[in-house]
């Protein structure tokens, strides 16, 4: 997938991948490739940028802990981005229920 | 682990056309480091060789070019939220010092003195407007940086706005600070001085080259501003 289509939605992948758990940099890479099925492909160095731009926001809290006995930068969602994520699920839902309509094949409404 | 020889070039690279904060910059590089790292052990342990991981590790994390420009926006806020950080307290120690004064110079020569000419009075009370002013935005923008962030805006973007704010917070602030130093120079001009309070005269001589120093600082902090916001 082109990483240009992605960019305006990692922060909403990231947020996901995040959901219920504490992971390292690398850790949230992985987690978004083997969600996709490998088919999310843009340059991981954008990914820890985007990180700080997260936490920036308060969406995310990090800190530095001990991983697998090395010292790691670990990411957690904070409350205000539990709400976010649970927002651009919606407006996902919404935007794809929506192409759908159209671009999914099924018959059009007859027009009264 | 692997050798991190290509690694290594490929940080080295990186690390070279950054510019910003020495932390923060040490701290992006470690945690990329770390993943690069990762990456290149992932690589080895399905099979690869330790340079040809390094290598598919260092193609995967992106062009150097690319990267940078990313990790550049992140120090531009930085430095730029630092030196804001560092002007409020400059603001507000310079505002203490010249109450302390003010009290000392009132205290001991009450009533003696001939009132300030208006001219001066204006443009003392346009510098503390000013100055007050620049305090006010720098608080909204360090609040108001967060919600940038929630609009989507990159840090690249969010770097050059805070960092353009910040350097002109910082001339106006300087340009306020030489005004009223010129003001109180020509008032000295037309109307001699009486002779000074000692007490008002030491807090003059202990302030009078620190503040020299601080303005120096702040010239030379705009003109980090605008390399570091500009990338």
């Amino acid at each position: 997938m082109k990483s240009d289509v992605l960019r305006g939605h990692l922060d909403g992948l990231l947020l996901a991948t995040l959901d219920g758990c504490q992971l390292h940099g690398y850790a949230i890479i992985e987690a978004l490739q083997v969600r996709s099925g490998g088919a999310l492909d843009l340059p991981t160095g954008t990914v820890y940028p985007a990180l700080r731009r997260l936490e920036h926001a308060g969406y995310v809290h990090s800190e530095w802990s001990t991983v697998s006995g090395r010292q790691r930068r670990t990411y957690r969602l904070t409350r205000a981005g539990q709400r976010a994520l649970a927002q651009e699920r919606m407006a996902w839902r919404e935007f794809t229920s929506a192409i759908e309509g159209v671009l999914g094949g099924g018959t059009w409404p007859v027009r009264a | 682990m692997a050798r991190p020889s290509v690694i290594d070039g490929y940080l080295s690279e990186l690390g070279s056309r950054l510019r910003g904060p020495a932390p923060v910059r040490a701290d992006l590089l470690s945690e990329a480091r770390d993943g690069l790292v990762d990456a290149a052990e992932g690589y080895q342990a399905a099979g690869l060789s330790e340079p040809a991981a390094q290598r598919r590790a260092v193609a995967d994390f992106g062009p150097v070019a690319v990267v940078a420009r990313e990790y550049q926006g992140e120090l531009a806020v930085a430095h730029a939220v630092r030196t804001l950080r560092v002007l409020l307290l400059v603001i507000a120690l310079g505002d203490l010092v010249w109450l302390v004064d003010r009290f000392v110079w009132s205290t001991a020569r009450s009533g003696t003195d001939a009132p300030a000419p208006g001219w001066y009075l204006v443009a003392a009370q346009a510098g503390d407007m000013t100055a007050a002013a620049i305090a006010l935005g720098v608080v909204a923008v360090l609040v108001g940086s967060r919600w940038l962030y929630r609009t989507g805006m990159s840090s690249v973007v969010v770097g050059r706005l805070v960092g353009a704010f910040t350097v002109g917070a910082l001339g106006t602030y300087v340009f306020c600070v030489l005004t009223l130093v010129v003001a109180t120079a020509l008032r000295d001009l037309v109307e001699p001085a009486q002779p000074v309070p000692v007490v008002s005269a030491g807090v003059a001589a202990a302030a009078g080259p620190g503040a020299v120093v601080v303005v120096a600082w702040l010239v030379v902090q705009t003109r980090r501003c605008l390399d570091v916001a500009s990338g």
